[in-house]
């Protein structure tokens, strides 16, 4: 989803006239890519060294592949040339003066094709300089930024090329919801996920809609445990237009690579003339040795007590830990707490999604205008009148007052002043990761 | 709208895609309680037995795992049905290079831990009580049930400590025995020896973490004793179960190559040249977030240290592609398995043995 999501973004950036300097980030958003690829790959300085070598090879090989190319244009150029006059004498045009522009043109292709042997018989070498294990990784490898972290996948450098996580977490809400408030909320969030798969695909017809729904059913009928097992199977099913996408885009890049005799994947990126001082520069660092941390794991010096809150073992996850150990709360206070902030956030989204008579779903409607970042939009949405006569603004304000009323009782005068003096957003408060640790 | 700023309300609203509604209904406590098997009573306070810290608790008191509690003096585990991580994954996981290689394991873990490790890559899990963690309800029926419907016939307890939840692990173990499923555990061994025998007859195969060679480090950074780790290694090794050795290499705390070269002196002498030894690189975790990942040369040199003591099959994991990922047969050098992170990538034994020269290689390998 999140290639889908990139690819969109691309659509929408080549819009803009890019502003100077632009091409200086994007060479150092290029090289980052790359940096990720090979500290991925972990060659070793002889692999690196032999990298080096090939890519200057390949680099002074298309110098001269282009100057002699410019040499066979100009030919080329200048047979054009006479050839247009004589078309243009409407007169017969002499048979030399074809032939030379034949002849012409034919030498740019075969110079051509012959740079590109070349460059594949360095491609060959290059492969041969690698380990089978270090070109499957360059093998799926889609440059990226900051490449997310995958427990399954530790190997993998890049972009996920199909990153499934996302649809599991979204599954997984939909499984918590109650019975009334599942399916619009479904049905908006499949809405624009379709919106997104067509963006690239194209129309996937009506029936996409039903065919998520009916996985959302499913996911919602297992337990726990067999969700857990299966959320993984499920998300691909969620994603299989993309899946079969990508595929059928595999085998047709493979065979146009077959057909036109064009440099694979692992030449295109590491005989990239821009490897050379990358690798050289990696070759020259030496790592710091770090210095010990002082810091000493605990001991069973008196058993027993679990877990304390310390602010500064929270993470990864802070949401809850951090403002729990900000307001100094309490263990017992914090599941009255935890389930306060998350019947706020339940009643929010119920009232937003509930059945109108006209048919609108006020959250679908309102996280299309987030997604496109129509803010105004979104901010008219609450205006409208909900099925109990009431703007959404008013319903929402009431949830959030009743939430208010609830943390009033339950924390300490103190407390509740220092949380209101630093206008801390309940609703943003995620309750699911309560984590502590000693 | 009165009285509410246009920027109040988009703060509000951005945070509702995000929103999680996962903890919308009350927490109910997944599993049951167990009674500990290995424990005494003392008057109204209970000793626990199973791992070397043996916790002396009073009414209501729990031991250092988080796990268990003296409830009126009977001792209950709080870490039994409950676990928090229930996945599919790699056998190459535990890490496991003889075992089974390229299997599917069913993985199980609850939360608690008997140690204390300043790097644990589980913290969240291990470094919590059972009870402070969203848990599946996972009765030892469902866990086998759920491998076989997977088509896994391997069963691991893995991500945080099988010690902790030893009751559950056993349990689960045995049925899994009965429907011949395959049972094994990752774990730093630090558990006392009549629990460990009576583990050994229901696990398969041991992913041991021997996590240094110095009594210090044991205490300053893991919190318990090396002493007990060692003897329960010769225990599981006269037990006669497959097991091969993991140390995590943490730069400054357990890199130092004297003492990788003592450890590696007496897995030889005490364990044998055949025993696998992985080197794993520490990713920063936990509370050595500011420490540098292990430089590969280092993993490099303790390899290259093990294998000229005469080692024969030492390993690098947390690091691929990588040569040392790869099963290298210890008589013709040829290289038999090649792994590439937890997958495997092409496995040319023969029941055990090398195609080429025909050595057998220690193991289970059906």
């Amino acid at each position: 989803m999140n290639a889908l999501m990139c690819a969109l973004a691309l659509v929408a950036v080549q819009e803009w006239d890019e502003p100077a300097g632009a091409e200086h980030v994007k060479k150092l958003t290029d090289d980052i890519s790359l940096l990720n690829l090979i500290r991925g790959l972990y060659l070793t300085r002889e692999q690196s060294e032999r990298i080096i070598a090939l890519a200057k090879e390949a680099g002074e090989l298309r110098d001269s592949a282009y100057r002699k190319d410019a040499e066979l244009l100009r030919e080329y150029e200048d047979a054009l040339r006479i050839l247009r006059e004589k078309l243009i004498d409407c007169g017969a045009v002499p048979a030399e003066v074809e032939q030379r522009a034949q002849a012409a043109e034919h030498k740019v292709h075969e110079a051509r094709k012959a740079y590109l042997g070349r460059l594949q018989a360095l491609e060959k070498k290059l492969c041969g300089v690698l380990t089978k294990a270090q070109l499957c990784v360059i093998d799926p490898y889609q440059p990226c930024l900051i490449p997310p972290k995958d427990l399954k996948d530790p190997v993998r450098v890049g972009q996920a090329s199909t990153e499934t996580a996302d649809i599991e977490d979204q599954l997984e809400s939909l499984r918590s919801m109650p019975d009334r408030a599942w399916k619009p909320v479904g049905e908006a969030l499949f809405t624009i996920w379709i919106g997104f798969m067509e963006s690239v695909l194209g129309p996937l017809g009506e029936k996409e809609l039903p065919r998520l729904l009916r996985i959302a059913e499913r996911a919602r009928e297992m337990t726990d445990d067999e969700f857990a097992l299966e959320k993984e199977s499920l998300a691909r099913q969620v994603i299989r237009p993309v899946l079969e996408h990508q595929d059928k885009t595999n085998e047709l890049t493979q065979h146009f690579y077959k057909i036109t005799g064009g440099l694979g994947k692992t030449g295109k990126i590491l005989l990239n003339p821009r490897i050379v001082p990358i690798l050289e520069a990696r070759l020259k660092h030496v790592c710091e040795k770090p210095e010990r941390p002082d810091v000493e794991a605990e001991s069973c010096k008196k058993c027993g007590g679990g877990g304390k809150l310390v602010i500064e073992n929270i993470g990864p996850e802070p949401k809850y830990a951090v403002f729990a150990a900000w307001l100094e709360i309490s263990d017992d206070k914090t599941e009255e707490l935890r389930r306060a902030i998350a019947r706020g956030q339940r009643d929010l989204l119920i009232t937003l999604s509930g059945e109108r008579e006209d048919g609108r779903n006020i959250l679908r409607e309102f996280l299309q205008c987030l997604l496109h970042q129509k803010e105004k939009e979104a901010f008219e949405l609450f205006t409208v009148q909900a099925p109990n006569g009431k703007t959404y603004w008013k319903c929402l304000e009431e949830i959030a007052g009743r939430m208010d009323a609830e943390l009033r009782v339950a924390l300490t005068e103190a407390q509740y002043t220092k949380m209101k003096s630093a206008s801390v957003d309940l609703f943003k408060v995620k309750v699911g990761s309560l984590r502590w640790t000693e | 709208m009165d009285g509410v700023s246009r920027r109040a309300f988009l703060s509000m609203a951005a945070a509702m895609p995000a929103m999680d509604v996962l903890d919308l209904f009350a927490k109910t406590r997944a599993g049951e309680f167990k009674e500990v098997e290995f424990y005494t009573k003392i008057r109204e306070q209970v000793q626990c037995q199973v791992c070397p810290l043996n916790c002396t608790l009073k009414p209501g008191e729990t031991c250092f795992c988080r796990t268990r509690k003296n409830h009126d003096g009977q001792l209950l585990s709080h870490a039994y049905g409950n676990p928090c991580i229930l996945t599919i994954d790699a056998i190459e996981k535990l890490p496991l290079s003889h075992f089974l290689p390229g299997r599917q394991t069913l993985s199980l873990a609850v939360g608690g831990c008997n140690l204390r490790c300043l790097y644990c890559q589980n913290w969240n899990e291990s470094q919590n009580k059972p009870d402070d963690l969203k848990n599946f309800d996972v009765s030892k029926e469902k866990a086998v049930e759920g491998a076989a419907k997977k088509s896994v016939d391997i069963l691991a307890y893995t991500y945080t400590e099988p010690v902790a939840f030893y009751e559950y692990t056993r349990d689960v173990q045995a049925l899994a025995k009965e429907r011949k499923c395959r049972n094994v555990c990752a774990t730093a061994l630090f558990i006392n020896e009549k629990p460990l025998r009576a583990l050994c007859k229901t696990t398969d195969a041991f992913a041991v973490a021997l996590k240094g060679f110095d009594e210090k480090f044991y205490e300053k950074v893991l919190g318990v004793q090396l002493a007990p780790t060692l003897k329960a290694i010769e225990i599981v090794k006269e037990e006669k179960v497959w097991f091969e050795l993991v140390t995590l290499i943490v730069p400054t705390f357990n890199d130092d190559l004297a003492k990788i070269k003592e450890m590696v002196a007496w897995i030889k002498k005490t364990l044998g040249t055949k025993v696998p030894l992985h080197f794993g690189r520490f990713i920063p975790q936990y509370r050595l977030k500011d420490l540098p990942r292990t430089p590969v040369e280092t993993l490099e040199k303790c390899r290259n240290l093990a294998r000229d003591a005469g080692l024969e099959h030492v390993y690098i994991f947390n690091v691929s592609p990588h040569e040392g990922n790869n099963t290298i047969c210890p008589g013709c050098k040829k290289t038999v398995i090649e792994r590439l992170g937890f997958k495997v990538l092409k496995n040319d034994l023969v029941k055990g043995a090398c195609p080429t020269c025909k050595a057998k290689l220690p193991g289970v390998w059906e």
